[in-house]
């Protein structure tokens, strides 16, 4: 290697990442031995500061200015992060789980109408009165049966047929 | 090399520890903290897993590397956990209080106080795992290799991390001179 090192090179060399060439050259060229020489002496200086510095560290507090500040940053931050998830909850999970409502007026008359025409119509419904008469007449008939001894378990069977008006 | 405890006075064993190597340590823990309050508990935590080591079945032979391999390593832990506790510590209401008063010595006259602010503000912008292999190698006078094993590096990852803290520094010191 005949031109110079870098500064980079020569830090490379003193960090033991230095490959065959470097090193060769750093014993060839006077100049580079006398720059690596001297990072050496100016990290032995520097690790002695920072020694120093280290063995008169101060414990740095804050001030109570600056711990309100702080405190009040903190605060405003979880209060602005609950409202935004507040927001969020309304517009995206809310809104998502909550069926649309249809927005036009004739939506709702043309599903009326298409509602009104797949119902039975008043002709199709049993008449009340007339149900009534023929349950009345099969009681009748239980009981005449009940009391011959026909069939047992009389009041239940009324009580079915009560069950059967009322589903009716 | 420091004697082990005695397993028969760990106390005693224990007091000689700290009183050896405290100041070590809590130099070490600043510089890789760069926090006086964190190094003082990560300091005591050292302590205390040395007590256990004492009274353990096989204790270390070298006190000096194990506390320290111990205290860089509690370093990293600190750093990795506890924001909480250390948020609200740093706004806890405190003055600043000097942990030692020395008269200058040569190295402050050597490097102005100003450059010895700027170069300790630079070594704290080094990334931890730089800032670690830093502190073994030329603080403690560890090998590269040796920093290596106790960092759990490869010895050619921890040559990558010195050659960039080593740039670090080299072009803080040049700026500011």
């Amino acid at each position: 290697m005949s031109r110079c090192l870098t500064d980079d090179e020569i830090a490379a060399a003193q960090a033991g990442l230095a490959d065959r060439k470097v090193l060769a050259h750093l014993a060839a060229c006077g100049d580079c031995a006398r720059r690596h020489a001297d990072l050496a002496r100016d990290l032995a200086a520097m690790t002695r500061a920072l020694i120093h510095t280290a063995d008169h560290a101060v414990v740095r507090r804050a001030t109570p200015a600056r711990r309100g500040v702080t405190r009040w940053l903190a605060v405003s931050g979880a209060i602005a992060a609950t409202v935004a998830a507040i927001i969020w909850l309304d517009t995206v999970v809310w809104k998502a789980m909550t069926p649309a409502e249809p927005a036009d007026p004739r939506e709702i008359t043309a599903l009326l109408d298409q509602l009104a025409r797949t119902s039975p119509t008043a002709g199709d419904v049993p008449d009340p009165a007339a149900l009534i008469r023929e349950v009345d007449a099969a009681t009748r008939l239980d009981a005449e049966d009940c009391e011959r001894g026909i069939v047992t378990a009389c009041a239940d069977d009324a009580t079915r047929v009560e069950e059967i008006v009322d589903a009716q | 090399m420091t004697e082990p405890p005695a397993a028969v006075e760990p106390i005693r064993g224990l007091e000689a520890l700290v009183s050896e190597h405290r100041d070590r340590l809590l130099r070490l823990c600043r510089m890789v903290l760069a926090d006086g309050s964190d190094a003082e508990e990560v300091v005591q935590d050292v302590f205390l897993k040395a007590w256990g080591a004492a009274r353990g079945s096989d204790p270390p032979v070298d006190w000096a590397r194990w506390l320290t391999r111990v205290a860089v390593n509690a370093c990293r832990d600190r750093t990795r956990t506890g924001w909480w506790k250390r948020f609200r510590r740093h706004t806890d209401p405190l003055e600043d209080v000097t942990l030692r008063a020395l008269a200058p010595s040569p190295e402050d006259t050597a490097i102005g106080g100003e450059i010895r602010q700027r170069l300790w503000d630079a070594f704290h912008k080094l990334s931890e795992r730089q800032r670690e292999v830093f502190v073994l190698r030329y603080v403690e006078g560890w090998s590269t290799e040796e920093a290596a094993a106790a960092l759990g590096l490869t010895t050619g990852t921890a040559k990558r991390h010195l050659f960039r803290a080593i740039r670090h520094l080299r072009d803080t010191l040049g700026d500011a001179r």
